[in-house]
């Protein structure tokens, strides 16, 4: 057994910058590389692009970035865990190894852990006895259950681990946890049980702290002036011991700042209670750790206690919820704050002169630039520009699309100083409505299944 | 012996804060450096200062937790119309008004003007 495994986690979010796992595997060491892909409207968009092609449905990005790194990566050994296989972890097992096989490497062996799309299981799932009732309020799922878009269960780091037991050197999953992404090789490395909860608690605050990727590094930190060289900032990389300690740092001679605090601002990002983080391997409570600043970027964490999971898996499920189209215009002073009211009033007094009208609370006016971000707060401000910023929401396609097509007149049938339209016309699309639930976790069998090239 | 000497100062002076979604709202977690200065938030930055704070834009309750280890409060705030960036998530019917208002720049009163004014006009045009 290692006595230290080092996990870089190069992708926050599908759309990071592709500079963070390319820079993770050249600028120093890992064993292992971490990448996050899917947020909760992700799922409904693939979901959408698989029903037009069943060869897509997962990230492309993925595949983008192991054009880019994959020799290197296959030369140095280091292990990929990425959630990148979407609602398709098949397709984009089949993407991974042509681009092997293209490149001339041998010998890779690419796993996928399968079982989190429980989408068309929903109405078995519903006969059986599971309400999959929305969390937040507890409505039933019958009051959307025609207009479902996705289901993805939260899956945990056991699944990753069994991927690499089985000799993937490249796990894709779909809806695997942020954090197992990064628990996942430990329980492998370290021989963690399903009952060494504080270990498992370990994991996952480690996984937590990395989920974002810059953001633990000095990204989005409140002291942001004290964050050297932004251009080269480098992601987290988790120095793991077998023990659950560990220490969070980033390659020598990057940019950003791994401090104390940089760490405690993203342990707190999307927190709830901070004494039950619950997820699928264990119950961590944050508020157990030892947070100590050792070196120079590098914060240690010790003394993680954790507590059993509880008995069901987090269901993410998404659904339609009508239509919105936003557009905007710069309106250049003087008079900008009367001038851009006054285009409000017009694009919605045009559309109502048209047959089409919105509700006040399908219609969104903003003048960005007067302290929309302050509402309440901060006096507002005259500034000698804003930028106008209209939005509207409805179920009807149709209006929301009479709806762009009354903006850009205002350039030139309206008041002086509009300007600044770019981007065309704004169109309809899919709001997608988040529906968060429980699952009993007996009613989920996850599955592996190891390919090589 | 005279009190302590006593200043306002802003939160941002001497606090870190990071947020993020979370269920129906947003969170908030606040964190100082000392102890002394910990002492200080769990004091003053109650849940309920922390709704009045936000009261244009949180419409639902705000939940405060503590963790001592990381000299950290956290706000949990519910029904959040997220700054109204995003014409995603479903207002309730309470929220629409205030929202409305909030698009202006100016307060209150003269958003309900303008809004009966614009009203008046929409009449007029029809």
């Amino acid at each position: 057994m290692r006595d230290k495994v080092l996990v870089g986690y190069g992708q926050g979010f599908w759309g990071d910058s592709i500079l963070g796992p390319v820079r993770l595997v050249r600028e120093g060491p890992i064993d292992y590389l971490a990448l996050d892909y899917l947020a909760e409207v992700t799922m409904s968009i693939m979901q959408k692009l698989r029903g037009r092609n069943p060869k897509a449905g997962y990230a492309t990005d993925f595949v983008a970035m192991l054009d880019r790194i994959l020799p290197e990566i296959a030369k140095k050994g280091i292990k990929v865990i990425a959630n990148a296989g979407g609602v398709n972890c098949g397709a984009c097992l089949d993407a991974v190894l042509d681009l092997a096989r293209r490149q001339g490497i041998r010998g890779l062996k690419v796993g996928i852990v399968e079982g989190d799309d429980v989408m068309a299981r929903i109405p078995e799932l519903l006969a059986a006895g599971e309400p999959l009732a929305n969390m937040d309020d507890g409505r039933p799922l019958a009051a959307v259950q025609d207009r479902i878009l996705s289901a993805n269960v939260y899956i945990g780091a056991f699944a990753v681990a069994e991927c690499l037991r089985q000799g993937a050197q490249i796990v894709i999953g779909g809806r695997l946890t942020d954090p197992a992404l990064v628990g996942g090789p430990l329980i492998h490395e370290f021989g963690w049980r399903p009952t060494d909860w504080d270990k498992l608690a370990a994991g996952t605050m480690a996984g937590h702290i990395a989920e974002c990727g810059a953001q633990c590094t000095g990204g989005n930190f409140s002291d942001w002036r004290q964050v050297k060289d932004f251009v080269r900032i480098g992601y987290p990389v988790i120095e793991a011991s077998p023990d659950g300690t560990f220490v969070v740092t980033k390659h020598e001679g990057t940019g950003g700042l791994v401090t104390r605090e940089t760490v405690i601002s993203q342990l707190l990002y999307e927190m709830g209670d901070p004494r039950r983080y619950l997820g699928p391997d264990c119950t961590a409570d944050f508020t157990s750790a030892r947070i100590e600043q050792e070196g120079p970027d590098r914060v240690r964490l010790s003394d993680i206690r954790g507590a059993p999971a509880t008995d069901t898996y987090k269901v993410s499920i998404s659904y339609h919820d009508g239509f919105k189209a936003s557009g905007q215009l710069v309106i250049a002073g003087p008079d900008a704050v009367a001038k851009a009211r006054l285009c409000a009033d017009i694009v919605f007094g045009r559309l109502a002169l048209d047959g089409c009208t919105f509700t006040a609370d399908e219609q969104c006016v903003e003048l960005l630039g007067t302290g929309v971000c302050h509402a309440g707060i901060a006096p507002p401000a005259d500034p000698p520009e804003v930028v106008l910023r209209l939005g509207v929401k409805c179920q009807d396609e149709g209006k929301v699309d009479r709806f762009g097509m009354e903006i850009v007149p205002l350039v030139t049938s309206g008041p002086p100083g509009v300007t600044g339209f770019a981007g065309g016309r704004p169109k309809a699309t899919d709001i997608v409505g988040y529906w968060p639930a429980l699952l009993k976790k007996d009613k989920v069998k996850t599955s592996v299944r190891v390919e090589v090239t | 012996m005279a009190a302590p000497k006593s200043r306002r100062v802003k939160l941002r002076e001497f606090a870190f804060a990071r947020s993020g979604d979370k269920g129906d709202g947003s969170n908030v977690g606040l964190f100082v450096r000392t102890g002394a200065d910990y002492e200080l938030i769990r004091k003053q930055v109650t849940a309920a200062a922390v709704k009045r704070h936000f009261r244009a834009i949180c419409f639902g309750e705000v939940t405060r937790y503590e963790a001592p280890n990381m000299l950290a409060l956290n706000f949990l705030l519910h029904g959040l119309a997220l700054l109204e960036l995003e014409v995603v998530r479903p207002i309730p019917a309470k929220a629409a008004a205030p929202a409305q208002k909030r698009a202006r720049a100016g307060g209150p009163k003269q958003a309900k003007a303008r809004t009966a004014a614009r009203r008046r006009a929409a009449a007029k045009r029809r």
